[in-house]
């Protein structure tokens, strides 16, 4: 072999060699970056998700994939947490505007050559969307959780200044109560005040607490039709109430339980024409209290259960959540259907026994 | 304050809450007859059939008891078919709220809880106004209330005036056009001309006055 041809023979086998260890260390930066990436992921679970907490300990991850420096500025409500860059370089920045929710994460590569240029930009895409994910889930269940907070306080206010009224109209009428007539009048205003009041301040306290409380209650046997034809009364509604049946239970909840259901569908007969009626039948160890309405069907029904969850302009989503609660915890249940003609709920309870204290 | 129920006044009661309503009814029955309801359903039925000197108005009722819809609604109702004076006696005490009620007409807005002295002093002035117009009403001064927005022009200002005061004669002479449109001094085809502008329905027998 000619000099020539030796000298090319052995220029390409040292090529060979340079790009075959040019490519050995690429794969290894790509893996260090795979590893690291998947390192902060972890990083990210260990944090429970929590966007502070994660960027507070990312630095040592960033550094194994030669990062400079990073920067983030996030915002949300009336919060916001930055951290400012000091290194010098070539920043590259993703960025999200939610609204109320922005987000901006930067770092600074220590080149962009050598190829690794895509992999600090899929390294800063997948931080970035821990980052956004973490933000938008807390934003989310914060946003959620004062909704339905203020929905507690706009419903509790509301009653809570009737209350003062009541009490501050009382105190007045008191007052100026002249004669004895005027004695019998009061006590007959009174006494129809009664059952309205109770169902006010049980249902503040109901809402209050969300779930049923676990403090023991007293119990008697009701009757379910009693307590159902005095809210028809209340609301003033045409609803035919047949058939009988007791449960043994505590009256407060069961009042509860019938308020709800009964207010419900007097805020339907308020908007639209309605024919209802409310069955009471014995099925044995149970009663089933049906209650019919000939109104629009529900929109969503799968969900009207749910804590919250409303249709109504200003409602709250309470009502039916709290029937289903209670009625559960008594060993009942609660259904909702959408029929031909209107609307069904149903909902069963055990039937009170012989050996139940009358 | 009046002598007891001697003034020959009816006041209706809108509140959903019945315990409280009982309790206003029986403050207020003292010195006016008392006419109750607990939704718009219900107030509108007893504004249909009685003349009331003044209402007092809950503004949250249901089925939307946390919004001011279904009072603002009742005011409208009022304003457009009575000379009823409305009292908003209501929790829903945002300062918007107040100044949607004020732009709509009523006579005093009065945020829970009140002493009841002040709600009683508010149904005796409304009472007072009310007479007021009517004495100025009998030698031919119709008095209306108008809202406008500086700025917005004159034409809207005129509109609404000439709607209100319209609506006013034609309500208080049952709707006779031929009486109505000599009261306001205008011919009778002008008078259906607003009628039609303003998208009233008018019955056969009313425009003829029988």
């Amino acid at each position: 072999m000619s000099f020539v041809g030796t000298a090319a023979v052995v220029v390409l086998a040292a090529l060979a060699v340079v790009g075959a260890a040019f490519l050995y260390l690429r794969a290894l930066i790509a893996s260090r970056f795979a590893a690291a990436i998947l390192e902060i992921s972890d990083l990210n679970e260990q944090v429970q998700c929590v966007a502070e907490a994660f960027l507070s300990e990312i630095h040592a991850y960033l550094n194994k994939i030669w990062v400079r420096d990073f920067s983030y500025d996030i915002s949300y409500g009336d919060t916001h947490f930055k951290k400012e860059l000091s290194a010098a370089g070539c920043p590259v920045t993703r960025a999200y505007d939610g609204g109320d929710l922005k987000i901006s994460f930067t770092i600074v590569p220590i080149s962009g050559g050598f190829g690794l240029k895509t992999l600090y930009s899929s390294a800063l895409e997948h931080i970035f969307l821990i980052i956004r994910q973490d933000m938008v889930m807390k934003h989310g269940t914060l946003n959620d959780a004062l909704t339905n907070a203020l929905k507690i306080q706009v419903f509790v206010q509301h009653d809570i200044k009737n209350i003062a009224q009541f009490i501050q109209t009382s105190y007045y009428n008191l007052q100026n109560l002249k004669d004895e007539a005027d004695e019998l009048r009061y006590v007959r205003h009174l006494k129809e005040s009664y059952t309205p009041l109770m169902l006010k301040a049980n249902k503040i306290i109901n809402t209050m607490e969300l779930k049923p409380s676990d403090k023991p209650v007293p119990l008697q046997t009701i009757k379910i039709e009693a307590i159902v034809q005095q809210l028809v009364s209340l609301y003033h509604l045409e609803c035919e109430v047949k058939g009988t049946g007791s449960v043994y239970a505590n009256e407060g909840t069961i009042f509860l339980i019938f308020d709800n259901l009964v207010k419900n569908m007097y805020d339907k007969y308020l908007e639209e024409e309605l024919e209802m009626s409310l069955e009471i039948i014995d099925e044995g160890d149970n009663i089933r209290v049906s209650a019919f309405d000939s109104g629009s069907p529900i929109k969503d029904i799968d969900k009207i259960f749910e804590p919250f969850y409303t249709t109504k302009t200003g409602g709250s989503g309470i009502g039916l959540y709290q029937i289903r609660t209670h009625v559960t915890k008594l060993g009942g249940t609660i259904t909702a259907a959408n029929v031909e003609n209107g609307v069904i709920f149903d909902i069963t309870l055990p039937k009170a026994n012989s050996s139940d204290t009358l | 304050m009046a002598d007891d129920n001697v003034t020959g006044h009816n006041v209706l009661i809108v509140e959903d809450d019945t315990s409280l309503r009982k309790q206003v009814c029986f403050a207020v029955e003292k010195y006016y007859t008392v006419f109750e309801a607990q939704n718009r359903k219900e107030a509108v039925r007893v504004l249909k059939n009685t003349d009331i000197s003044v209402a007092i108005l809950d503004l949250g009722l249901p089925p939307a008891s946390n919004t001011p819809a279904e009072g603002l609604k009742i005011i409208d109702h009022i304003m457009d078919n009575t000379e009823t004076k409305i009292l908003v006696l209501t929790g829903q005490d945002d300062k918007d709220v107040a100044a949607t009620t004020i732009r709509r007409g009523v006579f005093d807005f009065i945020a829970k809880p009140v002493n009841m002295e002040k709600v009683l002093y508010a149904i005796e002035r409304a009472i007072l106004f009310r007479n007021s117009e009517q004495v100025i009403g009998d030698d031919g001064v119709k008095q209306i209330q108008v809202s406008a927005k500086l700025g917005d022009g004159l034409q809207s200002i005129r509109e609404e005036a000439e709607r209100k005061l319209i609506r006013k004669v034609l309500l208080e002479n049952n709707y006779n056009i031929y009486k109505s449109a000599r009261i306001i001094g205008i011919r009778r085809e002008n008078l259906y001309y607003f009628i039609k502008k303003f998208g009233w329905k008018i019955t056969r027998n009313a425009a003829s006055g029988r």
